[in-house]
């Protein structure tokens, strides 16, 4: 079973969001300054910081200090850990099982 | 669901063992399809490039980033050499008529790098935590 660890809490937390639902999605597309990110919610920058150190906090974007602004990226997935590979390979095998005969 | 085995057969390697029920073709063909990239890797997962064969690349936008890597090998439907993010993986297909064995090998440069790789998730629970993340954003996608 996988055990649920307090960060694992926190992105639950995280993505109850609507706004930092729609803020991971957007830098799905790449990654944006905060107030690039403010900007089409009409909201202030003090407003998407507390938003973006929650994500930051639920490890699913990290912030580097460019200059004066600071930009935000998605967490990469260069360090995905084998148990969502393992997941993965589980969809892998039901897509396997419904194109089977298809071709 | 058939069982999944997860070793580590030297210092700096992870291998994964899956077997599958279908012939091997079928296996290899999903595996390399970009339509069906999306059903397994998560919906809204887009395939921005996926040119498989050996110097072609891929590169996929998921839901927490984009994944890329280069082909290597691409020898359907027995085996396929591949990059992923950080390290090499060495897919073997293996024929066992209705069903098809899948060994898939990861090797890093660093133990470390391995080492981090295999207790993600598994120790700290936290990839696992992920991938129920990953769960939900598609439920959220629906």
């Amino acid at each position: 079973m996988v055990q649920y660890s307090a960060s694992v809490d926190r992105a639950f937390a995280a993505l109850a969001d609507p706004t930092r639902r729609a803020v991971l999605e957007r830098l799905g597309a790449g990654s944006a300054t905060i107030s690039e990110l403010a900007e089409p919610f009409g909201m202030s920058l003090t407003g998407m910081k507390k938003h973006i150190r929650l994500l930051e906090e639920a490890e699913l974007v990290t912030t580097e200090k460019v200059g004066r602004v600071r930009r935000c990226t998605l967490v990469p997935y260069a360090f995905e850990g084998i148990s969502t590979w393992l997941q993965r390979l589980d969809r892998f095998a039901h897509v396997v099982e419904r194109t089977k005969g298809a071709r | 669901m058939n069982e999944t085995t997860v070793t580590k057969p030297s210092e700096l390697e992870i291998r994964v063992e899956r077997v599958f029920d279908a012939p091997r073709a079928h296996v290899f063909s999903v595996w390399t399809d970009p339509q069906l990239i999306p059903e397994w890797w998560g919906d809204g997962t887009v395939v921005e490039e996926m040119d498989v064969r050996a110097g072609g690349t891929y590169r996929f936008r998921t839901a927490f980033g984009v994944v890329q890597g280069e082909y290597h090998e691409v020898e359907p439907p027995e085996r396929l050499v591949q990059t992923f993010q950080n390290h090499v993986q060495t897919l073997v297909f293996e024929d066992l008529g209705e069903q098809t064995r899948m060994t898939q090998t990861m090797r890093f440069a660093t133990t470390e790098e391995r080492d981090t790789t295999m207790n993600y998730g598994v120790e700290e629970g936290a990839k696992g935590g992920f991938a129920r993340i990953d769960e939900v954003l598609r439920k959220i996608a629906a």
